[in-house]
């Protein structure tokens, strides 16, 4: 086995995917793109809404009307109010209010409903407030009340409610940050490499190129390792760049992500944590690589090749699914199952957690799937009915 | 040391079908071995058996003392080869077409190089050298698969219907190109279908129908078994006796 000729292949794979269009989108532009188009709404309808809840919200009071209560929401300066001659749904469709609240004195109470419009952001955000200030006000009548009688109004509070997040910010950070990389991880290592793996296989018996490939000096095993080369270098190139767009959409919509978010830069991801983790995705890697080259290799054309990948995707999303459903700290038999390990593994590396145990099996499980995959990808490239049909 | 080809009792089964039936031959140096027969006759196949593409079911082939079942890369190392399909990166240039296969003879750089200039410049490809292949017609691309056969100087050729489809002036060519190279001491296995080739080419001329090779020799001597004297008489008169198949 000469690892020059492999390299040569390598070489080739590289020449002929950089010049092709396919690749180009589903290698580089898709990885790039999509971080920014999935987490950049999320950050601006953040953003929007924060603004909203600084700013004051527009409101018309309609009904009885009571000049306490008015009054008070009044002095709070989070609202301004608007009389509207229309009815309170046109009033909001038209944007001349956020939402209408309307009085019914019920005996020495009152009764006040809140109209708006869920679908519309300023709207929600409105009602939100404006229930907040409505019971502020409630309690503050109650306490008025219990004064004038003599009462404590401590009895209002039987129970104090106080939340405290044990987890400091950055370790939240990690959880989220580990988790939504270990599910890209996980997914982009096969989408990364499949159209090079499908046009290096596949691709090759359709445009007839692999015949003459297999005219060559070259043995099977130097060949298979070329493109096997080439598919791990798309995918692992694929998994920096979406990393990196993540990142940078992160960074870009920092203050509209939360606390959590916001700490990403200060996650307490260790040296030997991180060299732990790329050794972990390398041979994942390998063993996605080893599936693809085995599904092009035993498809007749890239279109054929493709449809085989929609089931495969799908294998690869389902422990995506379930990893949500698991608790905190999962048993040691997920840390040998491949996809859930890596998912794991990375959320523990990104939360500062390495467990060595851990590390093992996962690495033991991955080292071991790669090898039976690349005998398996091996095994029908040297099929003569695969590659030649 | 002399590099030939030999193929002793060669056997190939496709379901439903016995593509090379017991095919024996040798070729020889500064020799055209010719493989006449018409489509579907098993000379592909034999070709691909050769190459160790596909595995035959039973049999020997050689090129020099290599065993190909043994060492299939050593062997083709031994050889150029023109197959049916130009087979041609359409994403690369001329020139990367050819250096790839160069390198994977082991070339350096610098012989690489030359080699392709020289090559290019017999085949009239020079002025498309850093055009990408997908652009060229079906001639030209042809000539480059020819080049990528020989660049790495080889002792052995084999071209599958070289000219099949092709104009002319790209077959005049490549058949003195031929002519050349087999000057030059190569052993050439030569497949084709069409008479006037093979009568101008071939040294010895094997005629192979339903995978089987029917008649072997020269022209002189296939005019001698068979009493006919154009190639075209003596392929019909040998393809229409009778067999039995095994």
């Amino acid at each position: 086995m000469s690892l020059r000729k492999a390299f040569i292949i390598l070489k080739k794979e590289l020449l002929n995917s950089i010049r092709d269009k396919r690749i180009i989108y589903s290698t580089f532009l898709v990885p790039i793109i999509l971080p920014i188009f999935m987490l950049l709404p999320v950050s601006l309808t953040t953003k929007k809404e924060m603004k909203l809840q600084e700013k004051p919200s527009y409101i018309a009071v309609i009904g009885d009307g009571d000049e306490d209560l008015v009054g008070y929401l009044e002095k709070s300066r989070r609202f301004r109010f608007i009389e509207i001659p229309e009815s309170p749904l046109e009033a909001i469709e038209k944007e001349r209010v956020h939402c209408v609240l309307e009085i019914d004195k019920e005996g020495a109470g009152v009764k006040a409903r809140i109209l708006y419009d869920a679908t519309r952001d300023g709207s929600r955000v409105a009602m939100e407030k404006l229930k907040a200030a409505l019971l502020e006000y409630s309690k503050e009548k109650a306490r008025e009340e219990l004064e004038r009688r003599g009462l404590s109004p401590e009895i209002l509070e039987a129970v104090k409610v106080v939340e405290k997040n044990l987890v400091p910010p950055s370790k939240m950070g990690g959880f989220i940050m580990g988790m939504l990389l270990g599910v890209i991880i996980a997914m982009v290592s096969i989408t990364g490499g499949m159209v090079v793996s499908i046009d290096a296989t596949a691709g090759e018996k359709e445009r007839k190129t692999m015949e003459v490939l297999l005219s060559a000096p070259l043995t099977r095993l130097e060949l298979l390792l070329g493109k096997y080369m080439a598919t791990m270098l798309f995918a692992i190139f694929s998994i920096i760049l979406t990393v990196f767009s993540i990142f940078l959409t992160f960074k870009l919509g920092t203050t509209a992500f939360g606390r959590e978010f916001q700490a990403i830069t200060s996650i307490p991801i260790t040296v030997q944590g991180f060299l732990s983790l790329i050794l972990v995705v390398i041979f994942y890697i390998a063993f996605m690589a080893s599936i693809a080259l085995s599904v092009g290799t035993f498809a007749r054309s890239f279109r054929e090749a493709q449809n085989y990948f929609t089931p495969i995707t799908l294998v690869v999303v389902l422990p995506i699914v379930f990893v949500q459903a698991l608790p905190a700290t999962p048993g040691m038999k997920y840390f040998y199952l491949p996809i859930f390990n890596v998912i794991l593994f990375t959320r523990e590396v990104f939360m500062g957690n390495l467990d060595p145990s851990h590390f093992s099996a996962t690495l033991f499980a991955n080292i071991l799937f790669a090898y039976l995959g690349f005998r398996v990808a091996y095994r029908i490239f040297n099929n003569e009915k695969a590659i030649t049909r | 040391m002399s590099v030939v080809i030999r193929v002793e009792s060669l056997i190939k089964n496709f379901p439903g079908v016995r593509a090379v039936d017991g095919v024996t031959f040798k070729t020889e140096d500064g020799q055209v071995f010719g493989l006449l027969g018409p489509n579907g006759a098993g000379k592909t196949t034999t070709i691909r058996l050769i190459l160790s593409i596909l595995k035959p079911d039973s049999g020997r082939i050689f090129v020099g003392d290599v065993d190909v079942l043994k060492d299939g890369a050593k062997a083709r190392s031994m050889i150029g080869a023109v197959l049916e399909d130009n087979g041609l990166y359409d994403r690369l240039t001329a020139f990367e077409n050819v250096a790839i296969f160069g390198e994977m003879y082991g070339l350096d750089r610098t012989t690489l190089k030359e080699r392709i200039e020289r090559l290019f410049e017999l085949l009239e490809l020079k002025d498309v050298r850093n055009k990408k292949a997908g652009s060229f017609s079906k001639g030209m691309k042809q000539k480059v698969a020819v080049a990528r056969a020989l660049v790495a100087d080889p002792p052995v050729l084999i071209l599958d219907e070289p000219t099949s489809g092709l104009d002319v002036l790209t077959k005049r060519t490549i058949l003195d190109l031929m002519k050349e190279e087999k000057k030059r001491g190569k052993s050439i296995l030569y497949s084709t279908h069409i008479m006037s080739e093979a009568e101008e080419i071939c040294d010895v001329i094997a005629i192979i129908h339903h995978g089987r090779i029917r008649a072997i020799g020269a022209l002189q001597e296939l005019h001698k078994q068979t009493g006919k004297e154009k190639l075209e008489d003596i392929f019909i008169e040998i393809v229409r006796e009778p067999y039995e198949p095994s």
